[in-house]
């Protein structure tokens, strides 16, 4: 036996022998049932292993050093550092028409005619104007729909003018534009060359399912993508555009089918994301949905089957692996905003619509096209940059977000590689706080986090894979395959 | 399917929290019964729920929820010392008993 304190951890039981400890800076490690009734008793051996391996992750301390304090702290601000530099992505809606009608539109897409719809210039110079009120020294501009390449002009504007002001003051700042890529053209291409602009469009899966999500005129979506894809890549590299895709009841029989179109077609990530409860998703939910249990079965099978290609040599990403994985295994923050705690809406991300008003996210622009403005931050017209992120609305959501005060998220073993989604809590449950046995988010990230944990500990491969992966590093696969 | 527990061994706050875990799966009736102890009655959602295992389940997670609390009031005064220095351009840490000055010499080098 010898003298030690503990340091700050949470724990999970397992299995009936097994249980899991993870400390404030989500480092973990398995004990048996027997040694972590030792450890917390503090009847621990100083010369077990366990002892040593609690030691070294900063479970406990057993000297009057300061050093695992100082560490702890300095991983914990690591971990924070998504807070460091306030908003750094800005998304820009310039138009809200589509030529597209799909079923599980997240956006609320009007129809392709109503030019009201479009944002003017005015309303993105004052949104720019607010951009550069930031203090985040890197900045983000994404362009999004309804399809932004109806509205071509104003993508133009935005990056012509944020590019000038971001060498004026000596910022780093990068564009993307989300386009279906179905109306893009030779000039575009130039022009989003010249400005090294990334590509981010949809792809569902094979031609079938993909062109069933995703109706237009000519029922030609997965035709024009892939052959928008082959431009871009072409034009501006192949790493120049990616690909995500949304689960609908349709892509559930055909996980393996999906991820070998990203394989076939030479993606190296995948992003398996299930459909979100706003806009047209939720008006369509009888023909789109599907519960979050299948999805997690979809999830598994996908999974399994994206594994089996980095085994064979593949280099295929799952991303929201990617991000829970590089929160489990290293110390870094992620930057995406619904795995953060307090949540990054708002003052990660912030959205400015077609009309200057300012929404926390997307997802908050998507409930007030369904009537509730209740996430709205203002309007670029009429308000300033210090109501706007300093407002009782922004505070209102950034105080229900911080999972360490949430009923259910406190006590959680997981709680450091989680977060909070307060927009997706309100939407589903009416509250901001969520009813965390009851929620399907709780639902999906307990169920991936404990899968991914169990992945990890079966074999050195899928160790191998999964660094790989963190360090977005191809090369590792080699010593896998 | 009732659970009797004895205020004495866990306080309430504890068990309420504990039961907070329990809402999805059951409807969960705390009630103050006499002599200090608590009854929890467990009714099914749905007709057809087995609920025996629940109450085993529920008397398993109160004594975890009893070691989180220990750990939590071991660690409190650490965890919030973290959370200050990991935020704060000051250093929060004292150092007395570990660095000595020119005059001081905590750890005995010097003799």
């Amino acid at each position: 036996m010898s003298a030690f304190g503990l340091l700050p951890f949470r724990f999970l039981r397992i299995d009936e022998t097994r249980t899991l400890v993870v400390n404030e800076v989500g480092e973990f490690h398995h004990l048996t049932n027997e040694e972590f009734l030792q450890f917390v008793r503090h009847e621990f051996s100083s010369d077990s292993t366990a002892y040593l391996d609690l030691k070294a992750k900063h479970f406990l301390f057993d000297s009057d050093s300061l050093v695992p304090f100082e560490l702890l702290a300095t991983k914990y601000r690591t971990k924070k550092a998504f807070l460091d530099g306030f908003t750094s992505l800005h998304l820009f809606v310039v138009s809200l028409r589509c030529e597209h009608s799909c079923h599980y539109c997240q956006v609320s897409r009007v129809s392709i005619d109503r030019a009201r719809y479009d944002m003017s210039g005015e309303t993105a110079r004052r949104a720019l104007d607010l951009v550069f009120r930031s203090p985040a020294p890197r900045l983000k501009i994404e362009l999004q729909g309804g399809e932004p390449l109806l509205h071509f002009e104003r993508v133009r504007q935005i990056v012509l003018d944020a590019r000038m002001r971001a060498e004026a003051e000596n910022r780093e700042i990068e564009f993307v534009v989300t386009t279906n890529l179905a109306l893009l053209n030779d000039e575009m291409l130039a022009f989003f060359k010249e400005h090294d602009v990334f590509l981010s469009t949809s792809l569902d899966g094979p031609e079938a399912l993909h062109n069933a999500n995703r109706p237009r005129p000519g029922n030609d979506s997965h035709a024009r993508a892939l052959e928008g894809i082959r431009r871009v890549r072409e034009t501006l590299g192949q790493d120049r555009v990616a690909a995500l895709m949304t689960t609908t009841r349709g892509s559930l029989a055909l996980p393996e089918a999906i991820v070998d179109e990203y394989a076939r077609l030479g993606f190296t990530s995948i992003f398996l994301r299930p459909l979100s409860p706003y806009g047209f998703a939720l008006r369509s939910v009888r023909a789109t949905g599907y519960s979050m249990r299948e999805f997690l079965q979809f999830y598994v099978r996908a999974l399994d089957r994206i594994l089996a290609l980095n085994a064979g040599g593949t280099y295929l990403v799952e991303t929201y692996a990617q991000l829970l994985l590089t929160r489990m295994l290293t110390p870094f923050a992620t930057g995406y905003v619904d795995l953060q705690s307090p949540a990054g809406a708002g003052i990660g991300a912030v959205v400015y619509n077609y009309d200057g008003d300012v929404y926390a996210s997307d997802e908050s622009r998507m409930l007030a096209e369904m009537g509730d403005t209740r996430f709205r931050l203002g309007n670029v017209h009429r308000d300033c940059y210090e109501s706007i992120f300093g407002g009782e609305t922004l505070r209102r959501i950034v105080t229900a977000s911080v999972a360490e005060s949430i009923p259910g998220c406190a006590d959680c073993a997981f709680l450091p590689w989680c977060g909070a989604d307060p927009v997706h809590h309100y939407a589903t449950t009416g509250d901001l706080v969520p009813r965390i046995p009851a929620s399907d988010f709780h639902e999906k990230n307990f169920f991936i986090i404990r899968h991914l944990l169990s992945l990890y500990e079966r074999d050195a491969a899928t160790r191998r894979i999964f660094g790989s992966w963190i360090q977005d590093r191809p090369s590792r696969l080699e010593e896998v395959a | 399917m009732t659970l009797t527990v004895d205020l004495a061994v866990y306080p309430l706050e504890l068990v309420l929290r504990t039961c907070h875990a329990f809402m999805a799966r059951c409807f969960v009736h705390p009630r103050m019964a006499n002599q200090g102890l608590l009854s929890i009655e467990l009714v099914a959602r749905d007709e057809g729920d087995a609920l025996h295992d629940l109450s085993g389940e529920l008397a398993n997670a109160l004594l975890d929820a009893h070691v989180r609390m220990i750990v939590a009031e071991e660690t409190r005064a650490i965890r919030e010392l973290l959370v200050a220095q990991a935020f704060c351009e000051a250093d929060l840490l004292d150092r007395r008993s570990v660095e000595g000055d020119e005059y001081d010499d905590p750890r005995g080098i010097a003799s």
